[in-house]
């Protein structure tokens, strides 16, 4: 198991460890985020200077309210910033034009949520299978691939149940499946553990280093919950919408 | 649809199926819909189409030749007997025979009074009687006081007795003996019983003074265009003469502009119509709102939101074809049921004109409830997914 290695202050962008761009997942240049307009205008995001590498598996951490699903969501490609470049793996999302974005985050990105976010109807390996299927694979080929990464989470006996069949962390393994069954190179959790026991939350986590931490991957687990701080090989903490010291 | 909207399209119908309570609302709402429009249209369909059996009964004439005025087979404008011959006098007139289309009273057994319609026609051939006899002899009719009547005539007037020959009642307090049952297509109007006899004998019934002619039916000669046969009638004797299935259409037509039946029966079928959209639309609205997580998820993950809107609309049209399909098997289903029950509805069905009109109908009606819900899953944001 890898350990924490170290704590970044101000994003590795001051790190020349990550400034080769081969190794760099995730760069954040000057992102900044509003919200509103005219007087209601808020500003979430103040300047984020950020580079995630691959190989590594880092926390976002941060109170309630700090900005931390917001720069994930614009890491990911959901919300746009107001102003600032964001780059996954070299491409630079404001080059890509809508539809290319959102295929870009079918194909490069995986997402574990808080709630899971399973379709209740689906059975778990069809639920795997899901962003297979969206990407244009047949039901058979998804559902296939999803339940070899179900076999892989240790749920094999557990394919044909549904979400609501399933305990939470049997769910979030499910959802852990969904985000890794099609290779995306970079893994976005949101409060993954949040909604599990502790003994969950461990399980849910090592199964994600042990499958997510690939040297050409990057996983970025946002969460508040620190007991899964040892599971991490970078924390970055933010507070009012700026990176700081943890 | 794109190849991958089709490959989500096992996804849209496992959440709509999965969601039995609102899937069902679903099929109800369409079903209940598709079932109160095709059967309330076909139902108006049938009865306005009735005006027009007393003409489809008699397809030996190939023109109702008629006094001008004249709109439909049940509003005949009377006319002196002399006119029968100036038609027959027409190039090209094979023959023609007059009809006496009137109305009578029969007093039945209870002393109460029962409307009948009375129809004369032609002494010497018979001419204009019903083709199916179902008791009796044609040429019984020849005989003294002797009249047919048809089976729900005679049903009328001796409810729950046997169907026999030889049985008297007073029609228009004149003496009437049954010598035949006769087999007709149920007419429109409160008299369904309908009284056939011979035309003199029909004049005795319902004295007319000197206009006691209805109508008179012509067949053309042999190789005979009827337009043109049409055409020299009116010239010649300044009478209408229509042909057999313009006349049936006419009287069709005079019975829509005056009896209120369509504002009436369209009432209840635009009704419909609302009821169901308001019904899918409510409902999936609802099922969309209840999977707005699901929807943010997918557009999350990178699924495009024509690939959702493509979804909703599957499974709009999912539960539109399941309850179109319910609903108009159910409809035609009673249509069928009310004809093989019901004399009186004996020549009802539905046309497939219905069915195709009703299933647009019923299309447009989901696809535009649909929208809402469309709208909503376009707008919602994928950031939704990161809420907790």
């Amino acid at each position: 198991m890898r350990r924490l290695s170290s704590v970044d202050k101000q994003g590795s962008t001051k790190s020349a460890a990550y400034a080769a761009p081969a190794d760099v997942a995730v760069r954040c240049l000057s992102v900044i985020k509003d919200f509103g307009d005219g007087k209601e205008r808020r500003r979430v995001l103040h300047g984020i200077d950020l580079n995630i590498p691959a190989g590594e598996l880092t926390l976002l951490v941060g109170p309630s309210g700090c900005g931390k699903t917001t720069l994930v969501s614009i890491i990911a490609g959901i919300l746009s910033a107001s102003s600032g470049k964001v780059e996954l793996f070299g491409t630079s999302l404001s080059s890509l034009s809508s539809n290319a974005l959102v295929d870009f985050r079918l194909h490069a990105v995986g997402f574990i949520f808080q709630q899971f976010n399973l379709l209740p109807t689906l059975t778990a390996a069809e639920n795997a299978g899901l962003a297979l299927a969206a990407a244009g694979a047949s039901r058979q080929s998804a559902t296939a691939t999803g339940a070899a990464m179900l076999s892989k989470l240790g749920l094999a006996d557990k394919l044909h149940l549904l979400p609501r069949q399933l305990s939470g962390g049997e769910q979030q393994r499910v959802a852990i499946a969904r985000a890794l069954a099609a290779s995306p190179r970079l893994v976005i959790c949101d409060e993954p553990t949040s909604a599990l026991d502790a003994a969950s939350g461990r399980k849910v986590m090592q199964l994600l280093r042990e499958l997510a931490v690939q040297p050409d991957r990057a996983v970025i687990v946002v969460t508040h919950d620190s007991r899964i701080y040892e599971f991490a090989d970078r924390i970055i903490a933010m507070e009012d919408g700026r990176l700081v010291s943890s | 649809m794109s190849y991958m909207n089709a490959k989500l399209g096992w996804v849209a119908i496992s959440m709509l199926v999965g969601d039995r309570v609102k899937f069902f609302s679903l099929i109800f709402g369409v079903a209940f819909s598709t079932l109160l429009m095709a059967q309330q249209i076909s139902f108006c369909i049938g009865l306005i189409s009735l005006s027009g059996n007393s003409v489809r009964d008699i397809p030996e004439a190939d023109l109702w030749v008629m006094r001008s005025g004249t709109q439909s087979v049940s509003t005949p404008v009377a006319m002196p007997l002399s006119e029968l011959n100036r038609v027959k006098s027409v190039p090209g007139v094979a023959w023609a025979v007059p009809l006496f289309r009137g109305a009578g009273a029969v007093r039945i057994a209870d002393g109460s009074s029962q409307p009948v319609a009375l129809v004369g026609v032609d002494d010497a051939t018979l001419l204009g009687a019903p083709q199916k006899l179902f008791l009796g002899r044609f040429e019984d009719l020849r005989r003294p006081d002797a009249i047919f009547i048809n089976r729900r005539g005679y049903q009328l007037l001796f409810p729950g007795e046997p169907e026999t020959l030889g049985r008297s009642f007073e029609l228009n307090d004149r003496r009437a003996v049954v010598a035949g049952i006769v087999d007709t297509l149920p007419v429109f109007g409160v008299s369904r019983a309908i009284v056939f006899t011979r035309y003199a004998d029909a004049l005795r019934y319902a004295p007319s003074g000197r206009n006691a002619l209805s109508f008179i039916l012509v067949k053309g000669t042999e190789g005979q265009d009827l337009a043109e046969l049409s055409k020299r009638i009116d010239n010649d004797t300044a009478l209408k003469a229509t042909p057999r299935l313009a006349f049936v259409r006419e009287s069709i037509q005079y019975t829509i502009s005056t009896s209120g039946i369509v504002p009436s029966f369209a009432v209840v079928v635009v009704l419909g119509a609302i009821v169901g959209a308001v019904i899918v639309a409510l409902t999936l609205s609802l099922f969309v709102r209840d999977n707005l997580r699901q929807f943010g998820a997918l557009k999350a993950i990178g699924v495009r939101s024509s690939v959702l809107v493509s979804m909703v609309l599957i499974q709009a049209l999912l539960a539109t074809l399941i309850g179109f399909g319910l609903g108009i098997g159910t409809a035609a289903w009673a249509m069928q049921t009310l004809a093989t029950k019901v004399a009186d509805f004996s020549t009802f069905y539905m046309p497939w004109q219905v069915m195709l009109g009703v299933g647009i109908t019923v299309l447009v009606m989901t696809l535009t409830a649909s929208l809402a819900s469309i709208r909503k899953v376009v707008v919602t944001d994928a950031a939704i997914v990161f809420r907790g």
